[in-house]
């Protein structure tokens, strides 16, 4: 595991570990602010595993704890942001050599029951024929994003109801995030301190929040923020969404909102990413006019599981996350 | 118990289909089995376990099905009907007599080349998937989603222009040719396979649906009467349309709705591969995007078409599976 001190090779260990990688450029090395927290202010926990040789990093997984909810419970799991090894300790399928020693590490620094359930991410090609061979990561789907078009958008009235931008969320979003949970296997354990870290102390984005309340309760809150996504430049990420999928007041209250917002941000689209199997997907779908459109650059879900409830097939029909739950938005 | 393991031989087949009606509780016939594996016009694969009595308690076996990749002919085989007798059955910890039948049908029957297959796949339950993933090397190309809409109220009449097709002819041979080289592989949808696999079928009784232009037949659809995935979810089963054809192609989502609405059916439901324009055509008529329990999984022998690309160009429908 890594250690306090060692962020600058990390840092180095960017510019020489991703040499060579056909699937997907190198990425920019992380800053010390966002190293920081995502590493060290992360109220889950820190989750970094480098292989030295002498003091070289040759490789190097970088993750992020998640709190979550099963069958609503409290867990852990890790979403896994980079993985890599250098070139030199690369072998061909039959000889995996590091990556298989690595896999053992982390396996024994952070998973099982008491520990990480799973850990997951998005692997490229590369790395998903190496880890699905020899580090039992295992796929849980081919990942969707629904887009609407906001020119085909569909937002119903809202019954009076209207989003309220919210400079950071208060402990009243809680009792909502809670009710929502309940009867979705996995989902991630929202409460103001994640919610927080997640959104408002994120050094590099910035997002603009909002809630919507019936008579003083809180009943949807959606977080968006501008980007690239998926090869289309400038698009309207819809970077959280809790709502229940019944109350369509709240759905078009926020709905309206999330189109206000990318509208003045010049997008023509707004973009979310959730499970085909949530219990979000079909309002989505079926009210507002969101299509659901394969992901062109990344590629499956899949996870590594420590812990036997953990199918992949439990996870597909089980597994409710959105955009907050990656570091795509 | 000692057992024989090894290819398909004449008189197995017998005790193949007392086996298989005892495992799903079916009424399989001589004439359907025939069907299934030795009227396929691209072959039989099949592999099965054998007592010293000559009783056939195991059975791997795949349906073949010619496929256009690369501007030449090539076999992918999708495995269906595997089965083990129940009193032979081992725990999914070791290896029983199920994965020892299909651990030597792989290098039987797949090769990178001809007269081998290429792609080895199927849609397996979640049990046989855990043990092809342990012991078989398969690999899953696609979380598996249906394209599905209600038919809602409408004319129950076939629209003008659509007609019902008895029998494919050498029309379907053209009208493929036209469109196989926009996908990166297929299935060879010419008048053998068609026939054999819709027109000729003992199991299941389907209508084609097809709409003619002024140098043939322009585009057609299958559709199958029966529930499927949900109750009152009718399956079409084949979907051949040339992607700037969008006339053609209305007029036949206008006969699928009707004929469905016509045999009281509440919905329809396709395959359809992400990639393809299809599939957002179809969601922008109503049908929206929905999880199923299974995943497209196989194995690849050619190192040329990996998983990844095979998820990209392979362009399938219902018709490419066993599931309806």
């Amino acid at each position: 595991m890594a250690e306090p001190g060692d962020e600058q090779r990390i840092f180095d260990a960017y510019a020489h570990l991703f040499e060579g990688d056909v699937d997907a450029p190198a990425p920019s090395p992380p800053t010390a602010a966002t190293w920081t927290w995502r590493q060290a202010a992360n109220p889950a926990g820190a989750r970094v595993l480098l292989a030295l040789d002498a003091d070289e990093v040759v490789g190097l997984v970088c993750a992020s704890g998640q709190p979550v909810l099963v069958n609503g419970e409290a867990a852990r799991i890790s979403r896994v942001d980079d993985i890599r090894i250098a070139p030199r300790f690369r072998h061909a399928l039959g000889r995996p050599g590091l990556v298989v020693r690595m896999g053992e590490a982390w396996e024994r620094a952070f998973g099982g029951m008491e520990l990480d359930l799973i850990s997951w991410g998005f692997p490229t090609p590369a790395a998903w024929r190496v880890l699905n061979w020899h580090v039992k990561v295992q796929a849980v789907r081919t990942q969707f994003k629904l887009v609407g078009q906001l020119e085909h958008l569909r937002i119903g009235e809202a019954g009076g109801l209207v989003a309220e931008p919210v400079e950071r969320f208060d402990d009243d979003v809680e009792p909502l995030c809670a009710r929502l949970a309940e009867g979705r296997g996995l989902t991630l354990a929202r409460d103001v301190v994640w919610l927080d870290w997640r959104f408002r102390q994120r050094p590099d984005q910035s997002y603009d929040q909002a809630v919507v309340r019936r008579g003083g309760e809180v009943v949807g809150l959606a977080v968006f923020r501008t980007g690239d996504f998926d090869g289309d430049r400038n698009v309207g990420l819809v970077c959280d969404w809790i709502v229940a999928p019944d109350d369509d007041g709240a759905a078009n209250a926020l709905l309206a909102w999330l189109a206000e917002r990318a509208r003045a941000a010049g997008c023509e689209r707004l973009v979310l990413l959730l499970p085909e199997t949530s219990p979000d997907w079909r309002p989505l779908q079926d009210r507002h006019g969101f299509l659901a459109l394969r992901l062109a650059k990344r590629f499956l879900l899949a996870d590594r599981s420590y812990a036997k409830q953990m199918r992949m097939h439990w996870l597909h029909q089980s597994w409710h996350y959105t955009f907050a739950d990656t570091d795509f938005a | 118990m000692d057992y024989t393991i090894r290819e398909y031989a004449e008189g197995d087949m017998p005790s193949l289909i007392e086996t298989f009606n005892l495992v799903f509780d079916g009424q399989r016939t001589e004439s359907e089995w025939r069907y299934t594996h030795e009227q396929n016009p691209a072959g039989l694969r099949l592999f099965v376990a054998a007592t010293e009595d000559g009783q056939c308690v195991c059975q791997y076996s795949a349906r073949p099905y010619r496929h256009w990749m690369d501007g030449r002919e090539r076999i992918f085989a999708e495995i269906i009907d595997s089965f083990v007798h129940p009193d032979h059955r081992a725990g999914l910890k070791s290896p029983g007599i199920f994965v020892r039948t299909a651990l030597p049908f792989f290098p039987a029957y797949g090769a990178a080349e001809p007269p081998g297959d290429v792609v080895h796949y199927g849609w397996p339950v979640e049990k046989a998937y855990r043990i092809g993933q342990l012991y078989l090397h398969y690999n899953v190309y696609r979380s598996q989603t249906v394209l599905a809409r209600a038919v809602g109220d409408g004319p129950t009449q076939l629209p003008a222009g659509v007609r019902v097709l008895e029998r494919f002819d050498a029309e379907v041979d053209r009208l493929y040719e036209r469109l196989r080289d926009g996908w990166g592989t297929s299935t060879i949808r010419d008048a053998a396979f068609l026939n054999w696999r819709f027109v000729d079928n003992p199991l299941n009784d389907y209508t084609v649906l097809a709409v003619d232009g002024a140098d043939g037949l322009a585009g057609y659809a299958v559709y199958r009467a029966d529930d499927w995935l949900t109750p009152g979810t009718a399956p079409i089963a084949d979907w051949l349309v040339p992607h700037n054809e969008p006339g053609v192609a209305g007029a036949l989502l206008e006969a699928l709705l009707a004929r469905a609405r016509l045999d009281g059916k509440a919905a329809l439901g396709l395959f359809i591969p992400d990639w393809s324009s299809w599939f957002e055509w179809f969601q922008r008529q109503g049908f929206g995007v929905w999880p199923t329990p299974y995943y497209m999984v196989g194995r690849t022998f050619d190192p040329n078409h990996s998983l990844w690309w095979l998820r990209d160009h392979w362009w399938y429908t219902l018709a490419d599976s066993d599931l309806v």
